[in-house]
């Protein structure tokens, strides 16, 4: 099925047994050939809904659909298409690393080759075995068999936890590389920071609910700069009258902080009018706008 | 059968211990034997001497070598380790690894439920049946050191229907584990059931209200009539691998139609 989106989730409702809810009328679309990010606070329901695509779980009401096919009932074919990395990963302790990737390899009946080159890549050692491996490593294995059989869509459950900041660039790097290649790729995470540096999309769930989908880059723009200047002389009280976007502005002598949304081109002008001495704008912190702007009236 | 070639090969090297350790066990049963033999009429005529109730509960039968080992051997402690060998693997197969996070990769390839359930099965059959041919391999070649010379037809029908017997206790925890997906569940309904069949085969021939329905019992399919002695009975054991292929199919069925946990 050409034309239909990686992933497209309709009033996907799970409730447990015990009447725990988990989902409640999840309506979600992933296009292909993004990078999704999906985001909430731990036991918000972003693992339910993972495993509710690959049919690990079965929806109480609602409907998902992995390229326009229901994947309790597509079969194998839909299946290889689909990398998975469990967020609670169990990996036979016994097997070095190079067997259990030869024997996910073998499942999706690949070649290990590819799998090998990937572990050259984040310098895993294929023969330790499992139980010899950290947290870090034993991660590696997972990433990699998800991404061996070249598959069109991955899922990823909390990818980078317990990966150093090097190999989580390495990570995303292998994800954007993947993404000019075609690969729809769909990572959940409880940090927005880090869905921030490389998803396209991210999408909020909380308590089960989903409060928004937001282009990143849209929300990069909308959120609010923390601005900081220090003045080589006492700024005027007015300095910022009539400028817009400007709010919460602080005095503290030479110093002064504001918030500031908008054309950062219009604030320098403005600021340029005076000696500056110091200047510090900090990247909006998307979890704190997405918590403010969607979360708490969502409630 | 990738997934059951690599459970095999992966316990490869435990189950030929774990084998060895069967045949060291059957030996020191072999090694008595010689001894046992001497005084077989002794043992004979106290069997016979004991009250109806009592000798049926010794069932012993010590004036041949079949008898002897049927009565030893396939009877009690062969047919207990093999019980606590299928039990044991019953409950890892679905229940075990699905609890330690293992079957979530594997179903996410392109492996359904229902072939997952199968390979499981077969990994776990093929690993009784070898187990237990290098019993026979062993008891065929290392009988004859201890006076105890028994022929390869009634050691295979010994054999074959005991591992059947005892699979069929292996898949009630399967069945178990793959319906609820419990270890401890199917750990704790697995052995409550080998424990009281084995047990009431073992004490419905001294209690009348239960010989009427000794017929339900696997135990007594596989192991009552000592088929060493008299012989496969292949009905009984068509009703065997019967019931195995029901547990069998159910396990599939509420295997499929479940949550995993």
């Amino acid at each position: 099925m050409t034309g239909a989106p990686a992933i497209r989730l309709e009033g996907l409702t799970k409730r447990f047994r015990g009447g725990v809810t988990a989902l409640e009328e999840v309506d979600l679309t992933v296009p292909t050939g993004s990078i999704f990010g999906f985001i909430g606070p731990n036991g918000a329901g972003k693992t339910t809904a993972i495993r509710l695509m690959l049919d690990l779980l079965r929806p109480t009401s609602g409907r998902v659909e992995l390229f326009g096919e229901n994947p309790r009932t597509a079969g194998s074919g839909l299946r290889s298409k689909i990398g998975y990395l469990p967020g609670e990963m169990g990996l036979d302790e016994r097997l070095t690393a190079r067997q259990t990737l030869s024997f996910y390899c073998d499942l999706h009946d690949t070649s290990a080759e590819k799998a090998f080159d990937l572990a050259v890549r984040f310098g895993l050692d294929l023969d330790r075995r499992i139980r010899e491996l950290s947290r870090g490593n034993k991660q590696k294995v997972g990433i990699i068999q998800a991404f061996a059989h070249d598959p069109e869509l991955v899922i990823l459950d909390e990818p980078t936890s317990g990966l150093d900041p090097i190999l989580q660039r390495s990570f995303h790097g292998l994800l954007r590389e993947r993404q000019e290649g075609g690969l729809t790729v769909f990572l959940s995470s409880h940090v927005l920071s880090e869905l921030q540096q490389v998803a396209t999309e991210v999408a909020m769930i909380r308590d089960g609910r989903l409060l928004a989908v937001r282009d990143t880059e849209t929300m990069r723009r909308e959120a609010p700069h923390k601005v900081m200047v220090r003045f080589g002389s006492p700024p005027p009280d007015d300095l910022f009258e009539g400028l817009e976007g400007v709010s919460g502005i602080e005095y503290d002598g030479l110093v002064t902080r504001l918030l500031f949304r908008g054309e950062m081109d219009t604030l320098i002008k403005t600021l340029a009018t005076r000696e500056v001495v110091e200047l510090h704008s900090t990247e909006p912190d998307l979890e704190e706008t997405f918590l403010r702007m969607y979360g708490e009236d969502a409630r | 059968m990738k997934i059951a070639r690599q459970i095999v090969r992966v316990d490869g090297r435990s189950l030929g211990w774990w084998s060895l350790g069967l045949i060291a066990i059957a030996l020191m049963y072999l090694a008595f034997y010689p001894s046992i033999a001497e005084n077989a009429k002794v043992y004979d005529e106290i069997t016979k001497s004991l009250p109806e109730a009592l000798r049926s509960l010794t069932a012993a039968d010590y004036s041949s070598p079949k008898g002897y080992l049927q009565t030893e051997f396939f009877g009690t402690m062969g047919f207990i380790i093999l019980l606590v060998f299928f039990v044991g693997r019953g409950v890892g197969a679905i229940a075990g690894d699905e609890e330690r996070g293992r079957s979530e990769l594997t179903l996410a390839a392109p492996v359904s439920r229902q072939r997952y359930v199968l390979e499981r099965v077969l990994a776990m059959v093929l690993e009784g049946v070898l187990a237990w041919a290098l019993l026979v391999v062993g008891l065929l070649v290392l009988g004859p050191l201890f006076d105890l010379v028994v022929g390869f037809g009634p050691l295979a029908a010994a054999a074959a229907s005991a591992v059947t017997g005892a699979l069929v206790f292996g898949l009630i925890a399967l069945f178990v584990g793959a319906a609820t997906g419990r270890h401890a569940l199917a750990l704790g309904v697995g052995s409550a059931f080998a424990i009281a069949g084995f047990l009431y085969t073992l004490l419905s021939p001294i209690a009348k209200a239960l010989e009427s329905l000794q017929f339900l019992s696997p135990c007594r399919q596989a192991i009552g009539y000592a088929p060493l002695i008299n012989g496969m009975r292949w009905d009984q054991f068509a009703i065997l691998i019967g019931e195995c292929l029901v547990l069998i199919g159910l396990s599939v069925w509420a295997y499929c139609r479940r949550d995993l946990r």
